[in-house]
């Protein structure tokens, strides 16, 4: 008999032995451990997923904060850019303005300047003229010539414009003398000519004041209220200085046209 | 040979080599060999598991053992199409103490228990009793014996029959394949003393691991096909393609 039944349930009870011991120390730690291992791995591979999305994540950030900071960069160039700008041209303005001011005191004092010197020529012009006038008339001057400059006035009364005329017998008809100056002493019959010719004019007698006016030079002057009737050399005189006067400053004008382009083209150069 | 010493050709059986016995009761070679076969085995296991690591560094048992422990899990899952869990204790240790007890046929003097009819009877008994215990835990006791009369009550006793006949097929492969090796090994070492018999052993070990694995994998179907996780099987596969499907999509 090949068959020994107590060995066979022997067999049995060793074999359910064995599970027990097998499944006690081999299967449940095995698998414990392989399955600790797997969860471990498991844990470690989500850790270093988190980890990766983290730093994908803060690898944005930083794009985003670069992009940020560029843009705020620029911004800040910008303005300052701006601001320089800005400052420059306030600085050239300025500077404009002081050139401008500068170049206008300079032309002011120039027009002053040349408003003294014109004033100061037309005096001179006029007393040396006059003071060689002075000179040569009082060479000339002799009775001929004062009763010549008399003749002279008197004709003038003849030929008065109507408007000056009657202002002429207006202030003849007032009861206060009417003033004339002379350059020379009027003798008594040069001063009955005179108020013949006058009282010829008014209609009347005519009330009269003689004054000597060496400072006529020649010739006479009859004031009234507004207007002045005279011949005399002081006259032609002042005309001739207002007339150096005008020309000068006509040349005056010209050079300081030039002068002040001058400074224009500096400025202008300054600006480049 | 040393096992000629211990057992004589004749003997064909280890049972017969009686140690001790009182009464009926006995401790023969077979009993013995096993004790020490599922002393090694258990022995092996608790010193690599003592300390058993679940960090990075593992001993080169553990690792040994946690290797041998996936195969046999990724085989019953293969065949069980399914949680290998509660059968690894039952089969894992079948394939083991087969497998160890045929190894040990190298060393001279040994006696492997899987020689013994007695010891693949037992083990054949245990497949028997454990195919019902699974299917009627699995699917419970109507369902399970609802499976005797498929496809029709004529089947019954076929069912029975092949139930029974299997598990003979079971018990008399090992024990014939793993006796018959030691035999073979011990007339040729008679006949030709050198060389051959090494080639003759190390066909005899081949044959060991193979018949334990055969054993385990057949009682590994016996027990899923009482168990039928087929059907879970497919509609999880079906589920598992679906999942795929929106996946890619």
């Amino acid at each position: 008999m090949l068959i020994d039944w107590f060995t066979v349930a022997a067999q049995v009870v060793n074999f359910l032995i064995l599970i027990w011991l097998l499944k006690r120390f081999l299967y449940d730690r095995i698998i414990k451990a392989i399955d600790e291992r797997e969860a471990s791995i498991a844990g470690r591979f989500e850790e270093a997923e988190a980890r990766e999305e983290k730093a994908r994540q803060s690898v944005l950030e930083l794009a985003a904060k670069k992009e940020d900071l560029e843009a705020e960069s620029l911004k800040i160039l910008e303005q300052v850019k701006q601001e320089a700008d800005q400052r420059r041209e306030e600085l050239v303005a300025r500077a404009k303005e002081d050139v401008e001011g500068r170049r206008s005191a300079w032309q002011e004092s120039l027009e002053r300047d040349r408003q003294a010197l014109a004033g100061d020529l037309a005096r001179l012009a006029a007393q040396g003229a006059a003071g060689m006038a002075r000179q040569a008339l009082e060479e000339l001057a002799d009775a001929n010539l004062d009763q010549r400059a008399l003749e002279v006035f008197l004709g003038k009364l003849k030929d008065l414009d109507d408007s000056a005329r009657e202002e002429l017998q207006a202030a003849l008809s007032e009861t206060t003398a009417l003033v004339v100056r002379s350059a020379f002493e009027l003798d008594q019959a040069q001063r009955d000519q005179l108020r013949q010719a006058l009282a010829g004019l008014a209609g009347g007698a005519a009330n009269l004041e003689f004054e000597h006016a060496p400072e006529l030079l020649l010739g006479l002057e009859i004031r009234l209220p507004g207007r002045k009737l005279a011949w005399s050399l002081e006259e032609y005189l002042r005309e001739m200085g207002q007339q150096v006067e005008q020309r000068l400053e006509r040349s005056l004008r010209s050079i300081a046209g030039e002068a002040r382009e001058a400074p224009q083209e500096q400025a202008e150069e300054s600006r480049v | 040979m040393e096992s000629l010493d211990l057992m004589g050709i004749k003997d064909i059986s280890p049972d017969a080599l009686i140690f001790w016995h009182w009464q009926w009761v006995k401790i023969n070679a077979t009993i013995v060999f096993t004790w020490i076969t599922m002393l090694l085995l258990t022995l092996g296991a608790w010193l690599a598991t003592r300390r058993v690591q679940s960090g990075r560094k593992l001993s080169r048992w553990q690792n040994f053992l946690e290797v041998l422990v996936q195969a046999m899990r990724t085989q019953i899952r293969d065949i069980a199409h399914g949680d290998p869990a509660p059968f690894l204790p039952f089969v894992g240790s079948l394939f083991l103490f087969i497998a160890l007890s045929n190894l040990l046929t190298i060393i001279p003097g040994w006696v492997p228990p899987t020689g013994s009819l007695s010891t693949t009877a037992a083990l054949a008994l245990c497949v028997l009793v454990g195919v019902p215990a699974y299917g009627i835990q699995s699917r419970g006791v109507k369902n399970y014996l609802g499976l005797y009369v498929k496809p029709s009550f004529i089947m019954l006793p076929m069912n029975i029959l092949g139930e029974l006949s299997r598990t003979l097929a079971l018990a008399v492969r090992l024990f014939g394949n793993i006796m018959s090796g030691t035999k073979i090994a011990a007339i040729l070492l008679a006949i030709t003393p050198i060389i051959f018999p090494v080639v003759m052993q190390a066909l005899g070990l081949l044959t060991g691991m193979i018949q334990a694995y055969i054993f385990a994998v057949l009682a590994m179907v016996y027990i899923a096909s009482a168990v039928r996780i087929q059907k879970q099987y497919e509609q999880k596969a079906q589920e598992e393609a679906l999942a795929k499907g929106d996946d890619n999509g």
